[in-house]
């Protein structure tokens, strides 16, 4: 090896980081904004609201439910109950309709599905369609407008250069202690690195988790090999013993039967789980007598992904099985990996953290992305000087990094308008939201690409600005749970207005951005037009998400 | 400042950083309270960043009665 062993660190980390940097940004972004994905899906459809005030039980949500579906699925093969929760105030439930004879077996199960007032059982019709927070969600490992397996291949790849990028950029980072709390202002290249170094090492454990989980979560998708070897390819015991459930294949008699109630049941799983609560009521062949419930337990204070659940006879009530209860080491392990990545088991409070350290990994991609382009052009500072244009790498990172960090988030507040705008029984609106995300991106990005210049930051920061911080504007205009109704008010749900003060936070993140960019502007003009080195903004777009 | 001064600072910080961890613990449990610890230690981390760079006087002025604030809340919590 030519140089020391940091030289060589300090290389693979550059080049590990920039390679993917923009995808991780949108990973990253859309990943943090999962966090709160209920809630986004809550604050997406307005007719909600209301219902989302009042607190109703557990036993009473779930009896609702049961009595809709007898009226609406009665000859549904299998019901589905999501119970309401802290964060998703609405019973969801959906059924599928029987195969009607004459059309082939197999074919598509059409599903249905509504979500109910829990305090009366009533369909709350009125809900606008839209894919919420399940788009960003899906968005992070799944990307769009691909087959969901090679999204999650390019993901996979991207994650783990991202873990090659944190582990290599330890080791480079010399003064990691030295420097833990430095961070010095407006002072050009030097500030970038600090603020590189102090997103990264201040949410050091958060960033190595989330991207050593991220991986975690796909492992029997990227590395089946080893489970291939101890099965001997049996993929069915192999995900029966890994994902323990009750989920079992019965047929139905064919001779009708009532169904037993559903709060005794309820109570005997709470019991059974010292206090846990359902989340899931699966009913198999309602009606019939081989009827069967399954019931499955929430998230609760407990650090792992995997829900035991419990069986009940649909008839007499009786207890079939239990699952999960007692889970083997190794499939602990990755539940709680798989826990620690998803963070269902956080509070708002713990969320709110996650969510921090979330923007904290997007500010330090975006730092990481224009440090190699400030260094880069300081390298050509004197050609640039006189005139001379810069490099084809060096406009096509620019271009990226402006289409990226200060394009995305015009994309995120750009479906969120677009959520409000269309009209509510428009077709396939969830699709057109979507499309309104993408043409948004596409054009600030595209934009970028063909004048990469410092008005072109300016430009579309103020636009992500504006977009975002006008948000609870729109709000007002548009909808009767605007914050002064959540807040002023105290009425409506919390995670409506906490909605609403995060995106204004989030513009008014990116205004400073902006200003800063626009304050340091003129004393730079004297001595040359573009992006010069020293006087990229010395605040990060730290807000950006 | 001195030597001692700085040790007994350092110390102090150390005190307090375990502190908020046995509180932590003590309010969430063995489970949630360890990640609960790390989130807080990177918020506030990032808040005393942006203040002594942006604010340094405020910074200066807030140490104490932040410290004993906190002191006052983790002793609450365990």
């Amino acid at each position: 090896m030519k140089d020391g062993f940091r030289q060589s660190m300090a290389w693979l980390h550059t080049w590990s980081g920039l390679l993917v940097c923009w995808i991780l940004f949108l990973v990253f972004s859309a990943g943090t904004a999962s966090y709160f994905r209920n809630e986004i899906t809550l604050w997406m459809k307005p007719e909600l609201h209301r219902a989302a005030a009042g607190p109703v039980t557990q036993a009473d949500a779930a009896a609702h439910a049961m009595r809709t579906l007898q009226e609406r699925g009665a000859h549904a093969p299998r019901w589905f109950i999501t119970l309401p929760d802290e964060r998703s105030p609405a019973t969801r439930i959906r059924w599928t309709n029987p195969t009607p004879p004459g059309e082939a077996r197999g074919a598509r199960a059409r599903p249905n599905s509504e979500m109910l007032d829990p305090a009366t059982g009533d369909v709350l019709s009125a809900a606008r369609e839209t894919r919420g927070g399940e788009f960003f969600y899906r968005l992070h490992f799944d990307l769009h407008y691909m087959p969901a397996l090679w999204a999650r291949w390019i993901i996979g790849f991207c994650a783990m250069f991202m873990l090659v990028a944190i582990i290599s950029g330890i080791i480079t980072h010399k003064r990691i202690f030295k420097d833990f709390f430095t961070f010095r202002p407006r002072k050009g290249q030097r500030s970038w690195l600090d603020a590189h170094n102090a997103t990264a090492v201040l949410a050091l454990p958060y960033h190595l988790m989330i991207t050593y989980t991220g991986l975690v979560t796909l492992m029997f998708m990227y590395m089946p090999w080893g489970a291939q070897v101890a099965y001997n390819g049996d993929r069915e015991t192999f995900f029966a013993e890994a994902f323990p459930n009750t989920a079992q294949k019965s047929r139905a008699a064919g001779e009708t039967a009532p169904l037993t109630a559903i709060t005794p049941l309820l109570q005997q799983a709470s019991l059974h789980w010292q206090g846990g609560r359902a989340a899931l009521i699966t009913v198999n062949h309602p009606g019939d007598k081989n009827a069967t419930i399954s019931i499955v337990r929430a998230g609760g204070r407990d650090l792992t992904h995997a829900r035991p659940s419990m069986l009940f006879n649909g008839v007499s009530g009786a207890l079939i099985s239990t699952a999960g209860d007692d889970i083997k080491a190794a499939s602990e392990t990755r539940g709680v990996l798989y826990g620690l990545h998803i963070a269902h088991f956080a509070g708002p409070l713990l969320r709110m953290l996650f969510f921090l350290s979330g923007l904290a990994g997007c500010a330090m991609v975006a730092t990481g992305a224009l440090l190699w382009a400030v260094k880069e052009r300081q390298k050509h500072a004197k050609a640039l000087a006189q005139g001379g244009r810069a490099g084809f790498g060096l406009r096509l990172v620019e271009g990226l990094n402006i289409g990226a960090i200060a394009g995305l988030p015009i994309a995120f507040a750009t479906y969120f308008w677009a959520n409000r705008l269309l009209p509510v029984q428009l077709e396939q609106r969830p699709e057109i939201e979507i499309r309104c995300f993408f043409i948004a991106w596409a054009v600030a990005a595209l934009l970028a690409q063909l004048r990469p210049t410092r008005r072109m930051w300016q430009l579309q920061l103020w636009t992500g600005a504006a977009l975002f911080a006008g948000i609870p504007l729109l709000n007002v205009a548009t909808t009767h749970s605007h914050l002064g109704v959540t807040l002023l008010h105290g009425e409506g749900p919390w995670a409506v207005a906490g909605f609403d003060l995060i995106v204004l936070a989030l513009g008014a993140g990116l205004g400073y951005a902006a200003w800063t960019l626009g304050r340091n502007r003129r004393p730079a003009r004297r001595t040359q037009k573009g992006v010069a080195p020293n006087d990229i903004p010395d605040q990060p777009v730290r807000e950006a998400a | 400042m001195t030597a001692a001064a700085f040790v007994a600072g350092a110390a102090l910080g150390w005190i307090g950083v375990g502190l908020s961890f046995a509180a932590c613990v003590a309010g969430d449990g063995w489970k949630i309270g360890p990640i609960c610890w790390l989130g807080t230690l990177t918020a506030s981390a990032i808040v005393l960043v942006l203040l002594a760079s942006y604010a340094p006087r405020i910074a200066t002025r807030a140490v104490l009665p932040l410290c004993v604030a906190a002191a006052v809340i983790c002793l609450g919590l365990i």
